[in-house]
């Protein structure tokens, strides 16, 4: 270990020592919101500044078991994006309900530094562990409302689930391991490589660890038919905590398919394209299928997760299949997701501020009468996810799309695929549509108070809205970063 | 050059207007009162009207900087280089400047129009921003230069058109309306973003000109075939358009607000699948299958809805039908080739029917909400404006000349002839009849006979206030001359002139033989003309007959039946109006009746089915599928550990086979 | 017996399948069991099945090259602090939810659903 090594790691170092901060200040004045939420922001912001600042670095670290690229540094801003988003969201409903802030900022803190762990993580060891860092503070996240059934059961079944699929996981990783005699992803790479070229002996459990390490990810990004946890995860935890388990951990999985398929296991990308082929168009398709038939918004919008973690599986099929195009469409769309879905969630969580309030449609009827702004800003990110142009979430689509019709000239299959993914765009707004038409074109009950908002939620609420329209009307802005990115892969 | 600024300025003042409109009019609403919610966004889509037509005049004489193809502007670059480039962009032409004549013109006074429309309502800041937002969506679909801003627009249309037929949501068949509209465009906008999809992948650039020009020099070496992208596109047209089997959501999107009907469902939104086919004229060109297709459908759907109109006692019904009737007669004209006429009728089309939509919200409006036909009558001197213009937009649809739909109806009759599509001639002759009957039977209905209002409305029975009648008059006045202005001399008018260098791609494609010269020893063009003023007359006679203003006073026929012989018969064939009601019962009760009632049906039963069905087998699958969600962790384990194996299972497959 | 063993235990194969059996007897339980206590055992289980199968393929890889040994010493090192991690967080949630629901049956939970 030198200098450089510490350098090239600061901003995930820094990430830790913030969450710890956390703690000390929560120790020191118990309490006291304000200092936890001074010490989480302007942590987050110099963690966002040495990440900036090592970024154009890029360099390898700790024996090449840790590298920063162009993709470490985007994912890694868009991971302090959205912590700083979801912290932003949270202490409305959290001390409204006599949960402790500082502890939770602490925990998102540390789910956050596994997540840049991943987004760093040259080595396959390395990766696993950055997915338990991640995953480990989000069961705790789910089950952080304790004393709320839905919520323990929530977290319960995420952590048994979670746990089990880490497992198959970890057991996929040995099985590389043992079939490439390395867990550098640059040597699994060359060794995969020889192995298809034929040069180097092979081993049909290969195809074995392949299969372990793909229903891995695929529970984490929540890929049918893997995906029975999130429903039941999404609706149970608190609502600021499900916009972050929709975007945060769903990012980080997409991550660490990126460093392990499109990093280390690429060679082989003939063999597994095809699962993930299957797995984008099973996952979107039921996830907009089901989520028609739902009245809980927490839990429609859960469903939809699913289905968008079809459209981004899309893009990376088609990067799979050679087009780099789905890469980048792969990466925009996840950033686009994370503003409008936070946005979205925001919204319910503003709305729920007050404890006994349901996520089910009818709170959201006639709330462009009681409160114009939170309906009309939802509607925005309903649209945007949606797909509806211009906004962020139609460019996301888009991409995707383009990628996989490009990947079609080669692969039959794409074209297929991308004709699905039309189509389930267009199923998908009806659901969207539905609390559109609640808010806009119901009358509620009962008479509903209104709640006030704090500073903090308008500010997120900015921030995502801005995104959702800037993305809309100006993707290049995001685009670039996207393909340079990209490079780092392709 | 100015023009730089002012084309984006068009689309760019509604969006100021709606973004203001929705953030403070509520608070302006309660603070001031409704005129000051209502002051932006008139007055935003007015500016744009103005200019609007300080772009058009010379866009449609092609002064420089417009020229033959036009002037694209561009404001800035939406999609970056690499692979594709889409530019945030605006394509002005004649073709182009025609749509903007009509969504403006007619945007703006229905604007103006809804302020005394709306006097009654409670949030009508809400109505005017969705108005605005419409207006937006409109202006981008039709000033954009590629087809993403196309694509764009076409699903803000859909969006802000639902938001506006359900605007009185209260009702549930406006709701229900508004999702079936919703649902049905949504089946057109699959079609369409595939067909962009193909236009991609044979052309690789979105922008509209180029790709154009790309898949037609390209040919049959294209990947996609023509007829196939074409076709996709027109199943987007026939969406927005409302064209068979894709119409249903049109008749029922009534229940909106009237001024919506005639914004959105008679002058603009409708026209979007006219317009995009004919700005895809040497797309359809090169593909003459599709083009059979687009005639047929267009045609069919021509007749099938004049059918339907007969039987409908709905004010706005019979108006929503004979609407989908015309955009029939747009689409026939569009795949017979006669890309001009389709354009001329969609302009004479959109005013006289903008115009007959507000005459219907009038009467409305006058009678207390009544649209049941059955329940006006003997109006005529109460709402005499209304009368007035409304009876000039009746002549004008049914095609007598001089007024506006004689020109351009020729014109779609006429080419359809001379491009050797009889049949489509043939029945769109027909439709004419027919469309000349059901107009006069609503006019008759409404305005004249016996008055069977409620008697208690009937004494409060009104004219409208000045914001209604004024666009009425100013409706008329197109309506009346429009056809004189632009339309002659015949098949070579001003608006051909204007719209020569926009289809000169597809007309190369097509080079149609010069048609014969006479028929029956006549001039073909003097034949078809006296044709189709014959049938126009035909059918307004036969409906006067039966529904005229000029009904027998009882006194006079007890006069006439003391009398003798010829007297008799005279009075026997006045009394019974020619026999014409035995004649009409024959016709149009038995006969015609049974179509429209089968054809009604059929609409209803299988088409309408056919939507809603979509529907339910989808959301039964979502049921059936959300039963795996037991919400027990052993099933979900055991899900996964199937996943498992199966991926495991095919992984072996796969990576076992021999490379 | 004895050569026997000596064979076995030259056998890179042989602990690959004792690994299989122990993960697939975890998985087995975690399915089967439905006190949410036992299923975090099992998942243990599966755990070091996998320890199992990373010391093996360090030890036989390319003929016990050391680095190889040393490095999946590290790895199993690793996976058991994972392990305890992720068993500490488990046992909270567990408590968490006892206190609501008072039982620790997993079939239980089910208030949502579809």
């Amino acid at each position: 270990m030198n200098a450089s090594d510490i350098t090239a790691m600061s901003p995930f170092v820094a990430a830790i020592l913030v969450a710890a901060g956390v703690i000390l200040v929560d120790l020191a004045w118990p309490g006291r919101r304000t200092a936890a939420l001074l010490v989480t922001f302007a942590g987050l912001a110099i963690v966002a500044a040495l990440t900036v600042a090592v970024g154009q670095a890029g360099t390898t670290a700790f024996n090449g078991s840790y590298r920063v690229d162009s993709l470490t540094t985007f994912l890694d801003l868009l991971f302090i994006s959205i912590s700083a988003l979801t912290a932003a969201f949270a202490p409305d409903y959290l001390g409204e309900r006599k949960l402790p802030v500082a502890e939770f900022n602490a925990v998102l803190l540390f789910a956050m530094s596994g997540a840049m762990l991943i987004a760093g993580s040259a080595d396959l060891i390395v990766l696993f562990l950055g997915l338990e860092l991640m995953v480990l503070p989000g069961y705790l996240l789910a089950g952080f409302h304790k004393t709320d059934g839905f919520s323990t059961e929530g977290a319960i079944k995420y952590f048994l689930l979670g746990s089990f699929s880490s497992a198959i996981f970890l057991f996929g990783i040995a099985f590389v391991f043992g079939m490439t005699g390395s867990t550098r992803i640059d040597a699994v790479s060359s060794n995969l490589a020889q192995v298809v070229a034929g040069t180097a002996p092979f081993s049909p459990a290969l195809g074995l660890g392949l299969a372990f390490l793909m229903t891995g990810v695929a529970f984490k990004i929540a890929a049918v038919p893997f995906h029975y946890w999130t429903p039941d995860a999404y609706q149970g935890s608190p609502t600021p905590v499900t916009g972050y388990l929709s975007v945060g951990p769903k990012v980080g999985a997409f991550a660490v398919i990126i460093r392990l398929f499109a990093g280390a296991l690429l060679p082989m990308a003939a063999q597994w394209n095809i699962m993930i082929m299957v797995l984008a168009a099973l996952t979107m398709t039921l996830g907009n299928l089901v989520a028609l038939t739902q009245d809980n918004v927490k839990r429609m919008l859960a469903y939809s997760s699913i289905a968008h973690t079809g459209y981004m599986l899309v893009g990376f099929a088609a990067f799979a299949a050679g087009q780099i195009q789905g890469l980048e469409g792969l990466l925009y769309y996840g950033a686009a997701y994370a503003f409008m879905n936070l946005g979205a969630f925001a919204v319910i969580a503003a709305l729920q501020r007050r404890t006994g309030v349901s996520s089910n449609l009818a709170t959201f009827a006639g709330l462009v009468k009681r409160e114009p702004a939170l309906a009309w800003l939802m509607t925005l990110f309903l649209l945007s996810l949606t797909g509806i142009p211009p906004t962020a979430g139609f460019f996301g689509k888009f991409y995707v799309i383009l990628a996989a019709v490009q990947a079609g000239q080669t692969n039959q299959w794409m074209n297929v695929l991308a004709v699905l993914t039309v189509l389930n765009a267009a199923a998908a707004a009806f659901y969207y549509l539905r609390v559109v038409v609640y808010m806009f074109m119901r009358d509620p009950d009962a008479e509903v108070s209104v709640a006030a908002h704090g500073r903090l939620v308008w500010t997120g609420l900015t921030v995502t809205t801005v995104m959702t329209i800037v993305l809309g009307f100006f993707p290049g802005l995001l685009l670039d970063m996207v393909s340079t990115a990209a490079k780092a892969i392709g | 050059m100015p023009y730089d600024t002012l084309i984006p300025l068009i689309p760019l003042l509604p969006i100021l207007g709606f973004a203001f409109t929705s953030l403070f009019g509520r608070r302006l609403q309660l603070r001031y009162g409704r005129w000051a919610s209502e002051l932006v966004p008139v007055g935003v889509v007015i500016a744009a009207w103005v200019v609007a037509m300080i772009v058009v005049v010379p866009a449609l004489q092609h002064q420089a900087p417009f020229g033959d193809s036009g002037l694209d502007v561009k404001a800035w670059t939406w999609i970056p280089a690499g692979g594709l480039q889409v530019d945030m962009g605006f394509h002005v032409d004649a073709l182009t400047a025609c749509l903007l004549i009509v969504v403006t013109t007619i945007g703006m006074l229905v604007h103006v129009y809804s302020i005394g429309y709306m006097a009654h309502d409670r949030a009508t800041w809400r109505f005017f921003a969705y108005l605005n937002l419409f207006m937006v969506s409109m202006l981008v679909l039709v000033l954009a230069n590629n087809w993403l801003l196309v694509f764009a627009g076409w699903e803000l249309v859909g969006l802000s058109s639902y938001s506006l037929i359900g605007f009185w949501y209260e009702r549930r068949s406006a709701a229900l309306a508004a999702k079936k509209a919703f649902i049905v465009n949504r089946v057109g906008d699959v079609g369409f973003a595939l067909g962009i999809m193909a236009i991609f992948l044979n052309t690789g650039t979105l922008n509209i000109q180029d790709s154009l020009a790309k898949l037609v020099s390209q040919g049959a070496s294209n990947t996609i075939p023509l007829t196939v992208v074409a076709l996709l596109v027109f199943c987007g047209a026939m969406g927005k358009s409302a064209q068979f089997p894709l119409h249903v959501w049109l008749p029922d999107a009534m229940e909106g607000p009237t001024p919506v009907s005639a914004l959105i469902h008679a002058a603009t939104m409708v026209n979007a699948g006219v317009y995009l086919v004919a700005r895809a004229n040497p797309l359809f060109a090169s593909a003459q299958d599709a083009m059979i297709v687009v005639a047929a459908i267009g045609i069919f759907t021509a007749f099938m809805a004049a059918s339907i109109a007969f039987t409908q006692t709905d004010i706005k019904r019979v108006l929503a039908f004979s609407t989908l009737s015309q955009l029939g007669y747009m689409f026939a004209a569009l795949g017979v080739g006669a890309f001009s006429a389709a354009i001329f009728h969609l302009m004479s089309h959109g005013f006289f029917k903008g115009l007959l939509f507000l005459d219907s919200g009038s009467v409305i409006h006058a009678v207390h909400d009544e649209q049941d036909m059955n329940r006006m009558g003997g109006l005529w001197r109460k709402i005499p404006i209304t009368h007035g213009t409304m009876l000039i937009a009746t002549i004008a649809i049914s095609g007598i000349p001089p007024l506006a739909g004689f020109f351009s109806k020729d014109e779609i009759l006429g080419e359809a002839f001379k491009n050797g599509f009889a049949w489509v001639w043939a029945i769109g002759v027909l439709v004419a009849i027919m469309t000349a009957f059901y107009m006069w039977r609503l006019m008759g209905k409404t305005f004249y006979g016996e008055s069977h209002v409620d008697p208690s409305v009937a004494p409060k029975v009104h004219e409208s206030a000045w914001q209604m009648t004024l666009p009425l008059v100013l409706l008329a006045i197109p309506s009346v001359f429009l056809g004189m202005a632009v339309g002659l001399p015949l098949g070579n008018g001003l608006l051909v002139q204007w719209l020569a260098p926009v289809f000169k791609g597809a007309e190369e494609i097509l080079a149609r033989p010069a048609a014969a010269e006479t028929l029956l020893g006549l001039p073909t063009d003097t034949v078809l003309i006296t044709i189709s003023v014959v049938a126009a007359v035909a059918g307004l006679v036969v409906g006067i007959g039966l529904f005229g203003p000029r009904r027998v006073r009882q006194e006079t026929i007890d006069r006439i039946s003391s009398a003798n012989g010829v007297m008799r018969f005279a009075y026997r064939l006045s009394l019974n109006k020619w026999w014409f009601d035995e004649l009409n019962d024959l016709l149009f009760i038995r006969i015609g009746g049974r179509v429209a009632a089968f054809l009604w049906w059929f609409d209803r039963t299988i088409v309408d089915g056919t939507v809603n069905g979509v529907g339910t087998v989808v959301r039964d699958a979502g049921t059936g599928l959300r039963q795996i969600q037991t919400g027990r962790v052993q099933n979900y384990a055991l899900g996964i550990a199937i996943g498992l194996i199966l991926m495991a299972g095919s992984l072996l497959l796969i990576v076992g086979q021999p490379r | 017996m004895l050569s026997a063993l000596n064979l076995i235990s030259q056998n890179l194969n042989a602990y690959l399948v004792l690994s299989g059996i122990l993960f697939s007897i975890g998985a087995f339980g975690f399915l089967a069991r439905r006190n949410a206590i036992s299923m975090l055992m099992s998942i243990e289980l599966m755990l070091n099945a996998v320890n199992l199968a990373f010391i093996a393929f360090g030890a036989f890889l390319y003929s016990s090259n050391a680095r190889h040994a040393a490095e999946a010493s590290v790895i199993a090192l690793i996976v058991m602090a994972a392990a305890a991690a992720e068993a500490t967080v488990g046992l909270a949630i567990v408590i968490a939810i006892y206190r609501n629901r008072k039982t620790p049956l997993v079939d239980e939970y089910d208030a949502m659903r579809q």
